[in-house]
C-alpha cells in the first residue's frame, strides 16, 4: 500500500514536471538553436584568430624595436596587422551571413507555424554576431595601436 | 589630318575588309541583343513580393471561380434530375458529388497556395535584404489571408449546393 502511494506520487510529479517544462521544442526550434550555436562559433573563431594576430603584432613590433627600427617602419608593420584584422573581420562577417542564410533556407523547408519567429531569432543572433565582430575588430586595432605607441615611446 | 580607312564595297575590292566590317556589325548587333540579358539585375525582394501576391491571388481567384461553377452546375443538374422525377437518394448522391468536387478543389488550391508561398519565402530568404522579416511577415499574412478567404468561399459553395438540394427536395 505504501509502495503504491509512493509510485503514485512519483507519477504525479513526473506529470507536473512535464506540464511546467512546456511542449517539446520542434525540429525548427532545434535547428534555429543549432544555427545560433554555429554563429557563436564564428565569433569564437574570430576572437581566437584576432588574438593570434594581436599577439603576433605585439611580438613583431617588440622585435623590430629591439633591432632599432624607425617609427615609420614600426607604424608600417602595425598597419599590416590592422589590415589582417580587417580582412579577418570581413571574412568572418561573410561566414556569419552565409551560415544564417543556410539556416533560413533549412527553416523555410521545414515550414513550421513559428517560421517567422525562428528566422527572426537567427536574424537577430546574426546581427548581434556581426556587431560583436565589428566591436572585436575595433578592440584589437586599439590594442595594436597601444602596442605601437609603447614601442615608439621606448 | 586623321587617316581615314577607305572602304570600297564594289565586288572584288577590299573583300577582306568588307567581311571584317560585316562581322563587326553582326557582333555589335549580337552584343546589343544579349548585353541587357547579361547585365539584367536579379529581382528585388519587393518585386518578388509583387509576383507572389499576383500568384496567390490567381490561386484564390481560380478556387473562387471553380467552386462557384461547381455549385451552379450542381443546381442545374439537381433541377434536371428533379424534373425527370429522380429519387431523394439520387438527388443526395448528385449533391454529394458536387460537395466532393468542391472539397477536392479546395485541397488542391491550399496545396498550390502552400507551394507558391514556400517558393516565394525561399526566394526572399535567399535575397536576404534588410527588410527580410517584414517581407516574410507579408508573405505569411497573404498566405493565411488567401486560405481564410478560401475557407469562406468553400463554405459559400457548400451552402449553395445544400440550398439547391433542399429546394429540389422541397418541390
Amino acid at each position: 500500500m505504501k509502495k503504491n502511494w509512493k509510485s503514485g506520487m512519483a507519477a504525479v510529479l513526473v506529470c507536473a514536471a512535464s506540464v511546467f517544462a512546456g511542449p517539446a521544442p520542434s525540429a525548427g526550434d532545434l535547428l534555429a538553436d543549432d544555427c545560433n550555436v554555429d554563429l557563436g562559433l564564428v565569433e569564437t573563431a574570430f576572437n581566437t584568430r584576432g588574438q593570434a594576430i594581436l599577439d603576433a603584432a605585439v611580438a613583431k613590433l617588440a622585435q623590430l624595436d629591439d633591432r632599432g627600427a624607425t617609427d615609420k617602419k614600426l607604424t608600417q608593420e602595425a598597419e599590416k596587422f590592422v589590415l589582417k584584422l580587417a580582412k579577418l573581420e570581413t571574412d568572418c562577417e561573410k561566414v556569419a551571413n552565409k551560415t544564417a542564410q543556410k539556416c533560413f533556407v533549412k527553416l523555410v523547408n521545414l515550414d513550421e507555424p513559428t517560421l517567422i519567429d525562428q528566422i527572426t531569432l537567427v536574424d537577430t543572433v546574426r546581427d548581434d554576431t556581426i556587431s560583436d565582430l565589428q566591436d572585436g575588430e575595433t578592440n584589437f586595432q586599439i590594442a595594436i595601436s597601444a602596442a605601437l605607441q609603447d614601442e615608439i615611446a621606448d | 589630318m586623321l587617316p581615314v580607312a577607305r572602304v570600297s564595297c564594289r565586288a572584288g575590292e577590299n573583300d577582306a575588309m568588307v567581311k571584317q566590317l560585316r562581322m563587326a556589325v553582326v557582333f555589335a548587333i549580337g552584343l546589343g541583343a544579349f548585353a541587357p540579358m547579361a547585365v539584367a539585375a536579379p529581382p528585388t525582394g519587393d518585386e518578388v513580393l509583387d509576383s507572389c501576391t499576383a500568384a496567390l491571388e490567381g490561386i484564390f481567384n481560380g478556387f473562387d471561380d471553380g467552386s462557384d461553377a461547381i455549385a451552379a452546375q450542381a443546381a442545374v443538374k439537381l433541377a434536371q434530375l428533379d424534373d425527370r422525377g429522380a429519387s431523394e437518394e439520387q438527388l443526395d448522391a448528385e449533391a454529394d458529388k458536387a460537395v466532393v468536387k468542391v472539397l477536392k478543389l479546395y485541397t488542391k488550391s491550399v496545396a498550390q497556395n502552400t507551394k507558391v508561398a514556400r517558393a516565394c519565402t525561399l526566394k526572399i530568404v535567399k535575397l536576404d535584404e534588410p527588410a527580410l522579416i517584414a517581407q516574410l511577415t507579408q508573405i505569411a499574412a497573404q498566405r493565411a489571408g488567401v486560405i481564410a478567404q478560401m475557407d469562406l468561399d468553400q463554405a459559400d459553395a457548400l451552402a449553395a449546393i445544400a440550398d439547391a438540394l433542399a429546394a429540389e427536395l422541397g418541390d
